[in-house]
C-alpha cells in the first residue's frame, strides 16, 4: 500500500487535477445570480443514517445513569449528575442551532441523559441536604461518637 | 470452587464502602443497602436482595439495557431509559420513606 502511494510521479497528476477543480469552483459560483444562503453541510450529512452523533451524547447518558448508583458514595452522584446535565444541555443547544447536522437518535440519547442527570442531581442533593441538616441539628460532637448519636436519636423519637 | 466463590463474596462483604452518613451518624442514606443487595444477588438470594434494596434489579437491568442501546440503537431506547429511570428514582424515594416510617434507619 505505502509503496504504491509513495511514488512521487503518481502523486503529481492527482494534485494537478485537484487544483483544476479548485480553480473551476469560483468561476462556477461568482457570475450570475448569487446562490441563496445555505449553511455549510456537515461532512456526513447526506446518506440517511450517516449523520454524525452529538459529541457528548453517550457520555451524558452514561454519567446520568451512573449518578444514581453513585449517589451514596460521598456525593459523587452530584458531580456525575451535574456533569451529565451540563454536557447534555450544551449538546441540545448545539442540536437546536443545526438540527439537520446531527442524528436524531443521539439527540434522544442526549435528552435522556439530561433527564437522568437531573434526577440523579436531585437525589444527591436530597442526600447532601439530609447530611447538612443532621450536622446542624445534632452538631459536630455527635458526629465523632455514634453511640451518643443513637441516644440523641432515641430522645428525638426517630428510633 | 463453590467454597472459594463464597469466600470471595465474604471478603468483599467485609470491605464494602460505607457512606459517611452511616459511618458518622449510624443512619442509612437513600443509597444504603445497594452494595449488600448486589452481594445478596450474587449469592443468588433474590428475596434478600429485594428486601435490602428494591431498586437493585431494575438498576442492573437499566445499565445492561443502556449498554445494549448504545451498541444497537433501539428506536424507543432513549425514552424507555428515561421512563425506567424515573421509576427507579421513585422506587428509591418510596423505599427510603418506608424505612423512615418503620424505624429501620439504624
Amino acid at each position: 500500500m505505502s509503496e504504491e502511494q509513495g511514488t512521487p510521479q503518481q502523486n503529481e497528476p492527482i494534485d494537478l487535477s485537484k487544483k483544476d477543480d479548485l480553480a473551476k469552483e469560483p468561476t462556477y459560483n461568482s457570475p450570475g445570480t448569487p446562490p441563496p444562503f445555505q449553511p455549510a453541510p456537515p461532512f456526513q450529512q447526506f446518506g440517511g443514517y450517516g449523520q454524525p452523533n452529538l459529541p457528548n451524547a453517550t457520555i451524558a447518558l452514561i454519567l446520568g445513569i451512573l449518578s444514581i448508583p453513585a449517589c451514596c458514595c460521598y456525593g459523587l452522584g452530584l458531580i456525575f449528575g451535574i456533569i451529565a446535565w451540563v454536557l447534555a444541555g450544551s449538546d441540545i443547544k448545539k442540536y437546536n442551532l443545526n438540527p439537520n447536522g446531527y442524528s436524531i437518535s443521539s439527540y434522544k440519547n442526549t435528552k435522556a441523559g439530561k433527564v437522568c442527570g437531573i434526577i440523579g442531581t436531585i437525589l444527591s442533593l436530597l442526600y447532601i441536604i439530609c447530611l447538612i441538616a443532621m450536622i446542624v441539628i445534632f452538631g459536630w460532637a455527635a458526629l465523632k461518637d455514634p453511640e451518643t448519636m443513637k441516644e440523641l436519636l432515641r430522645e428525638k423519637g426517630l428510633q | 470452587m463453590d467454597h472459594q466463590h463464597n469466600g470471595f463474596l465474604d471478603w468483599v462483604g467485609h470491605h464494602l464502602l460505607s457512606c459517611p452518613l452511616k459511618l458518622y451518624f449510624g443512619i442509612d442514606c437513600p443509597g444504603c443497602g445497594l452494595q449488600r443487595s448486589v452481594l445478596a444477588l450474587l449469592r443468588g438470594n433474590f428475596l434478600d436482595s429485594f428486601k435490602l434494596y428494591p431498586a437493585t434489579v431494575p438498576l442492573i437491568l437499566i445499565v445492561l439495557f443502556s449498554i445494549l442501546h448504545l451498541k444497537i440503537d433501539f428506536k424507543f431506547g432513549a425514552s424507555l431509559i428515561k421512563i425506567a429511570f424515573i421509576g427507579i428514582a421513585s422506587i428509591i424515594l418510596i423505599n427510603y420513606i418506608y424505612k423512615i416510617y418503620n424505624h429501620q434507619l439504624i
